[in-house]
C-alpha cells in the first residue's frame, strides 16, 4: 500500500491512494480481478529500473499483467535516467538501492526534467527514504517483496496522485 | 663577712660589702623579676617562699596569693609524690637539673616544664630550702608532638613527599619516593631533582620552579618523570611554596603519585571500549548485512511465486512440477545463505564466496533428487559476490534441472576463469537443440529466468550449443568482480587452480 504520511505533511493530499467503497468485499487471494488487467493503466507506458533480475523479470510480467507498454529496463540509475529521458514514459518504477547512481538521486533528475509518475520501490522501510521520496516529487513508495496482486492497486493509486498534482 | 680584728677596717668593709651586697641584691632581683623563667623558691617542707614574675605568667597565680602556700597547689593530683622526691633530694644535698615533668595551672590547665631545683643554704651552710627555675615548654612538646605527627605522616605516605630548594636541589626525600624513584635519600638528597626529570622534558624543572617562585601552586598536574633504573612513569604532581618564618618562599614540597597503573587502566579501559564499540558497529553491520540478505530472498521467492501464478493465470491451477521447482530455488536460496551467513561470521566485510562451495553444495542438493544420475563438476576455485553467488546458483539450479529432465545419462558442469571473465558450461548428453531453437521465443519461465539473471545481474552472455559428441550444451560467461564495475570495492580476484 501506499504509505500515508503524517497528518501534519503538506503532501498528504498527494500520496493518500485514491478513497475505496467501504462497503465492497474484496478478496486479497482473488486473482481473477487481475485477468482483466487495470484500466487505469493500460497501454499507459513505463519504464522500470531495477538491479535485480530476478525482481525486473517479475515487474515486467506485472506491467504486463497490468496492460501497460513496458518500453524500458534498466539496471542502474544512471542508465534509469536515459532510458527515461529516451523513451518519455507515463511512469517509472524505480528501485532506491541501485549501483552507480541510486534510485532517489536518478529520480530526482528524471523530476527535473520530466513530468513523469515516478513510484519508488524498496526492500527498507526507512523514514529517511520515504522523505526523501516524497521531497523530490515521487507519486509512490513501494515495499519489496511485491506481487501482482499488490503492486497493480499501488500504481493505480500512484497514478491517480499524479493525475490530481498540479500541473 | 665580718672582720673582728680590725673593727675600723671592719666597719669599713662591713658599710662596702653591705654595699656590695646591696647591690647584687638588687642585680639578682632584677634578673629573678626580669627572667622568662619561673624562679620560685619553698622551704624544706614546700612551702612557698618566693615567686617572680614570670612564675605568676606561667602559674596564673599571683606572688601574694601564693607565697606562704604550699608548693603542691601546682603539682597534679596524679603526682602526689613528686613534691617529697624533690624535696628529699634537696635535703640530700642534691642538685635536680632539666626534669621533664607537668604541673597544673590556676585554672586547672596541664602544662609542660622543665624545671631544675638547687639547694637553698644558710650562712652556716645548711639546707633550708630551695630554689627552682620552672620553663614552659609546652608549646615546644606541642611543636615536637606535631613534627613528629607529620613526619609519620611523610614517612607513612603512599605517594613520594620530596622538597626542594629554590635551585631544584633535593633536601627531604621520603620512602614512597625511595619506592616510586628507586632512588635511596642518601642517595639523591643535596642532589638536582633533574635526575628524575626524562630528557625530553628539559624545561620542566625551571618552569615549576618560577611558578613556585612566583608562590603559586600546583595542582594535580600529570606527567612523567624517570625512574633510577631508566623507566618512564606517569606521574601526578603537586607542588607548593615552602616558606620560611619570614614568608618568604625558600624551596618547594611536592607530594608525587605513580598514576603508571591507573594510566595503563585507562589506557586498557579506552583500548577495550574501541574494541566493543568496534564490536558493535561490525555487529550492526553484520545484523544489516543479513537482514538486506534475509529480505533479498524473500523477495527472490516471492517474485518466483508470483512469476508462476501470472504463468498460469489463465489455467487457474500450477503443475505440481513447477511447485516442485520452486522447492528447489528455495533450497538452493537457502544453501547460498548458509555459505554467505558463514563467510559473514569469519569476516563481516566479506562479500566473497567460493565457487567450490556454492558449486559443490548445490549440485549435492540436485543429486539427492537426479534419481541416482550423476553430475559431474570441474570448478576452479575463485572468488564471487554475493549476488554472483545467489545468481549462479539459481541459474545453475535451473540449467542442471532442465538438463536432468530433457536428456539421460550424466551431466557435466564446469566453472572456470579465463582471465577476468568465468565460463560456466553445463552439458548432457541428450538430443541437443533443435536447428531451429530460439531461446528468447521458445523460453519457457525457467528459460526466461536464465536469460534474465545473466544478462542483468551478472552481465553476461548465453550460449545454447549442440555438442560434437552429441548433448546440449549450455555457456554463460560474466565477467569476475574486478571488471563488474558497479562500484564496490572489490580486491583482484583470488583464481586458483583446482585442489
Amino acid at each position: 500500500m501506499i504509505q500515508p504520511l503524517p497528518s501534519t505533511s503538506p503532501w498528504l493530499p498527494l500520496w493518500t491512494a485514491p478513497a475505496q467503497d467501504p462497503s465492497r468485499k474484496v478478496d486479497p487471494l482473488d486473482w481473477r480481478r487481475l485477468l482483466h488487467g487495470s484500466a487505469l493503466l493500460r497501454d499507459k507506458r513505463i519504464v522500470i529500473v531495477e538491479d535485480e533480475g530476478l525482481t525486473q523479470i517479475q515487474l515486467r510480467k506485472i506491467c504486463l499483467l497490468a496492460g501497460m507498454e513496458v518500453v524500458g529496463l534498466a539496471t542502474d540509475g544512471e542508465q534509469g535516467v536515459e532510458q527515461v529521458l529516451l523513451t518519455q514514459p507515463d511512469m517509472v518504477l524505480m528501485d532506491i538501492k541501485m549501483p552507480i547512481l541510486d534510485g532517489l538521486n536518478a529520480a530526482e533528475r528524471i523530476l527535473q526534467e520530466l513530468s513523469v509518475c515516478v513510484v519508488m520501490l524498496t526492500a527498507y522501510d526507512l523514514d529517511d527514504y520515504k522523505a526523501q521520496a516524497q521531497a523530490i516529487g515521487a507519486c509512490g513508495y513501494v515495499f519489496k517483496p511485491v506481487s501482482a496482486s499488490s503492486l497493480i492497486p499501488q500504481l493505480e493509486a500512484a497514478y491517480t496522485v499524479f493525475q490530481r498534482k498540479p500541473a | 663577712m665580718r672582720n673582728s680584728k680590725n673593727p675600723s677596717i671592719g666597719k669599713s668593709t662591713t658599710i662596702t660589702e653591705r654595699n656590695h651586697l646591696q647591690t647584687e641584691q638588687a642585680l639578682l632581683a632584677a634578673i629573678v623579676n626580669s627572667s622568662e623563667d619561673a624562679i620560685v623558691s619553698k622551704d624544706l617542707d614546700g612551702i612557698i617562699t618566693s615567686w617572680n614574675p614570670a612564675a605568676e605568667r606561667i602559674y596564673g597565680w599571683k606572688a601574694e596569693e601564693i607565697v606562704g602556700k604550699p608548693k603542691s597547689l601546682v603539682i597534679p593530683p596524679d603526682m602526689p609524690n613528686e613534691l617529697a622526691f624533690i624535696l628529699e633530694r634537696i635535703r640530700a644535698g642534691h642538685r635536680i637539673e632539666h626534669y621533664e615533668t607537668r604541673r597544673v595551672r590556676k585554672d586547672g590547665v596541664m602544662i609542660d616544664v622543665a624545671i631544675s631545683v638547687s639547694p637553698v643554704k644558710s650562712p652556716e651552710g645548711e639546707i633550708i630550702g630551695a630554689a627552682t627555675i620552672i620553663r614552659d615548654i609546652t608549646d615546644q612538646r606541642f611543636l615536637e608532638a606535631e613534627q613528629a605527627r607529620l613526619a609519620a605522616i611523610v614517612n607513612s605516605s603512599e605517594d613520594a613527599i620530596v622538597s626542594k630548594n629554590l635551585h631544584g636541589i633535593v633536601t627531604s626525600w621520603n620512602p614512597a619516593a625511595e619506592r616510586i624513584y628507586g632512588w635511596k635519600a642518601e642517595e639523591i638528597v643535596g642532589k638536582s631533582k633533574a635526575l628524575v626529570i626524562p630528557p625530553d622534558m628539559p624545561n620542566e624543572l625551571s618552569a615549576i620552579l618560577a611558578k613556585v617562585q612566583a608562590g603559586e601552586r600546583i595542582e594535580h598536574y600529570e606527567t612523567r618523570r624517570l625512574r633510577k633504573d631508566g623507566v618512564t612513569i606517569d606521574v601526578a604532581i603537586s607542588v607548593s611554596p615552602v616558606r620560611d618564618s619570614h614568608g618568604r618562599t625558600i624551596g618547594a614540597a611536592t607530594i608525587v603519585r605513580d598514576i603508571t597503573q591507573q594510566k595503563r587502566t585507562e589506557r586498557e579501559l579506552q583500548r577495550r571500549q574501541e574494541e566493543v564499540e568496534l564490536l558493535n558497529v561490525r555487529l550492526k553491520r553484520a545484523v544489516q548485512e543479513t537482514h538486506h540478505r534475509v529480505k533479498n530472498n524473500l523477495q527472490i521467492i516471492s517474485a518466483m511465486i508470483d512469476m508462476q501464478s501470472i504463468e498460469y493465470i489463465h489455467q487457474e491451477t500450477v503443475p505440481l512440477g513447477e511447485l516442485m521447482r520452486l522447492g528447489h530455488h528455495i533450497r538452493t536460496l537457502a544453501i547460498v545463505h548458509d555459505l554467505l551467513t558463514r563467510s559473514l561470521q569469519e569476516d563481516e566485510a566479506e562479500q566473497y564466496i567460493s565457487s567450490t562451495s556454492i558449486v559443490g553444495n548445490l549440485l549435492g542438493l540436485l543429486e539427492q533428487t537426479s534419481g541416482g544420475r550423476r553430475i559431474h563438476s570441474d570448478v576452479q576455485e575463485m572468488e564471487l559476490l554475493s549476488k554472483q553467488a545467489v545468481t549462479l546458483a539459481l541459474v545453475i539450479n535451473e540449467l542442471v534441472s532442465n538438463a536432468l529432465k530433457h536428456s539421460a545419462g550424466e551431466v557435466d558442469v564446469s566453472l572456470r576463469a579465463q582471465g577476468c571473465t568465468a565460463e560456466l558450461r553445463v552439458s548432457d548428453s541428450g538430443a541437443g537443440f533443435s536447428q531451429n531453437f530460439d531461446p528468447v521465443t521458445q523460453a519457457n519461465l525457467g528459460l526466461e529466468l536464465v536469460l534474465g539473471l545473466i544478462e542483468s545481474d551478472l552481465k553476461g552472455k548465453i550460449f545454447f550449443e549442440n555438442r560434437n559428441e552429441g548433448g546440449a550444451s549450455v555457456r554463460a560467461q560474466f565477467p569476475l568482480p574486478e571488471t563488474l564495475g558497479n562500484g564496490l570495492p572489490i580486491p583482484a580476484p583470488a583464481v586458483k587452480e583446482p585442489v
